[in-house]
């Protein structure tokens, strides 16, 4: 069954082929027959030349130039990727445009691959080298991890899950408008002396403040936003808890400081944070393998880079790349 | 958790810790309902309005960064900057990617690409892409500027022509809004950083009047964007806007750049030219309560034209449209008029179509939000400065000494000015935590302030009975919720005996940054069809009183010492407040009053350029800026007699 494109193309329609039931069985019973045929000479003669004869028809078949199949498969690939731009199954006539265009293109690559047009095309290369990278990743992507693996890769890498530290804490506020900022510091280390550490928190000892004088649980990043990069947001992260210390100098002004408590950054329980080690596992195993398979396949090059006068040679592996200018 | 924590957290809900999980988005018509009181809201900063690969110009510029790295530079993640990019943007020579992190992590972020044939044209990046091989494909993948005009002219400014197959195709294929909304949902972490969904919607009539809106959603899905592909007039926005909110999702819009308007963005009339009507007024403030008043394509709340007594108007001008060719019409396209022109729609119609709360943000296109004068270089890009400081001819374009400003583009318009363009503006908010619904419920109520680009934090609340004594109470903000309103809403019924409305007014610096000059109030007031306005000096540093002859403060003095790029607090003040009565009240007069907090001056990002790289300080543009803060405004509408 055959017919001719509108563009002079041969077009083959194909039954896909069925597994007929009761083959397999049919096969067994005729094997035992077969056995004792080969056992003769001449048969093996006759029997090496059919197949000759048949993979040679086959290997025609796959290769020739101007044969162009269209599976059931290809048709199913043109459909989605119709629908994935389009949003919906292309009616029959689109479809047949859309397999018209694509035996259009194919006639055209393989007239252009014959004429080796690809070979210095800095495109193709590239679109190749992805393709042996995709190769390379699904040769080699990594299995599941167990789980001592995930605990000693969670180990290794603690301080990348670890909670930021907290800090609950109370500030007394002395300004440097009022009387400058030296009186202000000294202001606020008389004020320190008088201050037990039985009382935890203060503000009306010192100059109104317009933001807040108690903080519950803030995080390192947080205080430096409110108070700047000074050295009363540092003391937040320091300063002993339970007692008064300061002065110290921020962005407004000089604080007398009570650290009422303090949660250090926290290594939470490997199960609470099990999903992102195991994502951060298998990337970096996949990292690790795929560096690993192409300095397997750079050990088989020798990369010379040829330089006015003088020429060095080196592996062309990732740790030992040679160069000159 | 300590005692105090616990007892703070039952109190005043003030703990810092994130909130566990994720709460259902506030429906539409429905108010937000906090679990703590208006006075434990915290100021939160972010950026509203940021672009990346996915949007079609950006792509052109050079920019790879993707919606899901915006986001985490934008919360302080450290990100990998693709080589090709800051080889293009920054002029960088190198092979490998670059990081970058900002100097501090924003609260909240939008990521707003373009729309329009969203993601279609970075599918370029994706080999053999049936869109690289279009028309329009190879003549962007040869680059330059030529390319950027080519896809505007088919993404924005065209409506149909011979791309427009390919380009729908590319953007069918790009898939961009579910990368965007991907993107958006995984960054989202609630107590800690807000992400919205969001997208600009780029209406660009006559080649380049901007009348772009952002639209910011609540929730973690929304449908497909209307475009300005689909219509390029607002009032078809507004009826998707409709039809989003019937489907339980609440949005809203925000304008931007009307200073590149032409003067259409506070136009008097509708787009169908006749004048604005009840309908419009009412859809228009239901729609658009909020605009952008600050951004990298220059400030918009007005001019020295447009306020001649108004000697802090010069500020941060991007005054050219047509792509550098043409002045902007100014009336109609700044936001203080606009105030105006609101109250004077309100004595006509009955509804103000313009009582806008203000935000501010960057329109940068290359992914790095950032707002500090020292991490932007001109156009738009955002910087590292630690890392990404642009060299070579890059710096030297961005200070406008390659002559490229000069250079007249394709369609016949000459380039912007690289000088013109100022550091990013960002927005602050009031809000009671750092989730989608509770920094929504703020936009909505323009609960908001907009500082050029640093953390000033500035409240205003606006009330007949407060005492000059009100700041020095320890609870002086619950009382002034109690009794009055803040920044965005309406005064309270004026009591009989009341003769003034009260402004409670406080602001801090930067804690990293420059002190503070000054607090002003703006009122704008009806005056028959036209408005008046006037600037009042209402806490000044240093202990400066106004002339009373002039109604004008000596200057604060300027520190900025423009060999080093430094500058010395020993001017102006950490904190400023005051507690001002309206002098020249009418209670017959609508009136819109907001507060402007100035910074002592500081090296304008051009200054601190040219000092980096060892080039001249130009001559063109005002080496120091001093930086500032715009509250929303609080109105006042008498009774109906």
């Amino acid at each position: 069954m055959g017919s001719v494109m509108a563009d002079g193309s041969n077009t083959v329609t194909e039954a896909p082929s069925r597994p007929r039931p009761g083959r397999a069985r049919g096969l067994s019973r005729a094997s035992d027959r077969l056995r004792k045929i080969a056992a003769e000479p001449l048969a093996h003669f006759v029997a090496a030349g059919f197949v000759l004869f048949v993979a040679g028809t086959l290997y025609q078949r796959q290769t020739d130039q101007h044969r162009i199949v269209i599976t059931p498969a290809h048709v199913a690939q043109l459909e989605n990727q119709y629908a994935l731009q389009f949003g919906g199954k292309p009616d029959p006539q689109t479809l047949d445009a859309l397999i018209k265009r694509d035996v259009h293109d194919e006639i055209l690559f393989r007239q252009g691959e014959a004429l080796k047009l690809g070979q210095d095309d800095e495109i193709v290369r590239r679109r190749i080298v992805q393709k042996m990278q995709f190769l390379i990743q699904d040769l080699n992507a990594p299995g599941e991890p167990t789980d001592a693996q995930l605990r000693t890769y969670y180990d290794a890498h603690a301080a990348h899950y670890a909670t930021p530290p907290r800090a609950t804490f109370s500030h007394v506020y002395f300004s440097s408008e009022k009387g400058g900022d030296v009186a202000a510091q000294a202001r606020a280390a008389a004020v320190l002396k008088t201050l037990s550490n039985a009382t935890t928190r203060a503000p009306n000892l010192g100059d109104p403040f317009p933001d807040l004088y108690d903080f519950a649980t803030y995080e390192p990043e947080q205080i430096y936003r409110l108070f700047g990069h000074t050295p009363f947001a540092e003391a937040v992260e320091t300063s002993p808890v339970g007692r008064w210390a300061g002065p110290f100098k921020s962005g407004y002004g000089w604080h007398l400081l009570y650290i009422d408590a303090r949660e250090t950054g926290a290594k939470p329980p490997l199960s609470r944070v099990r999903d992102a080690v195991r994502a951060d596992f298998l990337q970096d195993a996949q990292d690790a393998t795929n560096q690993a398979a192409f300095d397997t396949l750079a050990r088989d090059y020798r990369v010379v880079r040829r330089g006015q006068g003088s020429s060095k040679s080196g592996s062309a592996s990732s740790s030992g790349q040679a160069a000159d200018d | 958790m300590s005692l105090r924590s616990l007892l703070m957290a039952a109190a005043f809900g003030l703990s810092a810790q994130p909130a566990l999980a994720q709460e259902p988005s506030t429906p539409p018509g429905s108010v937000y309902k906090p679990a703590v009181a208006p006075a434990a809201r915290r100021p939160f900063f972010g950026e509203l309005h940021l672009h990346t690969t996915l949007s079609f110009d950006a792509w052109t510029f050079g920019t790879k960064i993707t919606p899901d790295q915006a986001y985490r530079f934008a919360r302080g993640e450290t990100i990998m900057a693709p080589a090709v990019q800051v080889r293009k943007e920054q002029g960088i020579v190198t092979t490998d990617a670059v990081p970058a992190r900002r100097a501090w992590p924003l609260d909240f972020t939008a990521v707003t690409d373009h729309a329009e044939y969203l993601g279609a044209v970075a599918q370029l990046d994706v080999p053999g892409s049936p869109f690289s091989k279009s028309p329009l494909g190879i003549q962007l993948h040869a680059g330059g500027m030529g390319a950027f005009f080519t896809a505007a002219a088919a993404v924005v400014e065209g409506q149909n022509n011979a791309a427009t197959p390919d380009l729908r195709a590319a953007a069918a294929a790009a898939d961009g809004w579910n990368v965007e909304m991907k993107a958006a949902n995984a960054n989202y972490q609630p107590g800690k950083f807000t992400t919205f969904l969001a997208y600009e919607w780029t209406s660009s009539p006559n080649n380049g009047i901007h009348m772009h809106r952002n639209v910011i959603f609540n929730g973690d899905h929304a449908p497909a964007p209307f475009t300005a592909v689909d219509s390029n007039k607002p009032e078809d926005l507004w009826k998707y806007l409709e039809s989003v909110r019937r489907q339980g999702i609440d949005v809203l819009a925000i304008p931007h750049n009307s200073n590149l308007s032409d003067g259409r963005d506070f136009d008097w009339n509708m787009s169908d030219g006749r004048p604005i009507d009840a309908g419009y007024a009412l859809e228009r403030a239901l729609n658009e309560p909020l605009v952008e008043i600050s951004q990298t394509k220059g400030t918009s709340e007005t001019t020295p034209e447009l306020s001649p007594n108004d000697e802090f108007a010069n500020f941060e001008r991007f005054d050219h449209i047509y792509k550098g060719e043409t002045k902007a019409t100014q009336h109609g396209g700044y936001v203080r008029e606009a105030f105006g022109r609101g109250l004077v729609i309100q004595s006509q119609v009955g509804v103000n179509p313009f009582k806008l709360g203000v935000v501010g943000a960057s329109d940068i296109h290359n992914g790095l939000s950032t707002s500090d004068e020292k991490a932007y270089a001109s156009g738009f890009g955002g910087i590292d400065p630690k890392t990404m400081l642009p060299t070579g001819e890059a710096a030297r374009a961005a200070l406008d000494m390659t002559g490229t400003s000069k250079t007249v583009r394709p369609n016949g318009a000459r380039e912007n000015d690289p000088l013109q363009y100022g550091s990013a503006a960002i927005t602050g908010v009031w809000a009671e935590e750092n989730t989608r619904n509770s920094i929504f419920a703020a936009l909505k109520r323009k609960e908001t302030f907009a500082t050029s680009g640093t953390r000033i934090r500035v409240r205003l609340f606006g009330g007949w009975d407060f005492g000059p004594r009100t700041l020095q109470r320890a609870d002086w903000v619950a009382g002034a919720y109690a009794k009055g309103t803040p920044m965005g809403g309406d005064l309270p019924a004026k009591p009989g005996a009341a003769t003034a409305p009260v402004f409670l007014v406080q602001a801090m610096k930067d804690p990293d940054g420059a002190n503070l000059d000054r607090i002003q109030v703006i009122k704008v007031w009806l005056d028959g069809k036209d408005y008046k306005e006037r600037a009042f000096d209402v806490a000044l540093s240093g202990g400066r009183k106004d002339d009373p002859r002039t109604g004008r403060a000596p200057g604060v003095g300027n520190t900025v010492n423009l060999t080093t790029g430094t500058y010395a607090n020993t001017i102006g003040a950490t904190q400023l407040s005051a507690v001002w009565r309206d002098p020249s009240f009418d209670p017959n007069t609508t009136a819109v009053y907001y507060a402007r907090v100035l910074e002592i001056p500081t090296p304008r990002w051009s200054t601190l350029l040219a000092l980096k790289t060892h080039l001249p300080i130009p001559a063109r543009v005002s080496a120091t800026i001093q930086e500032r803060a715009w509250t929303s405004p609080i109105w006042f509408t008498p009774p109906k007699s």
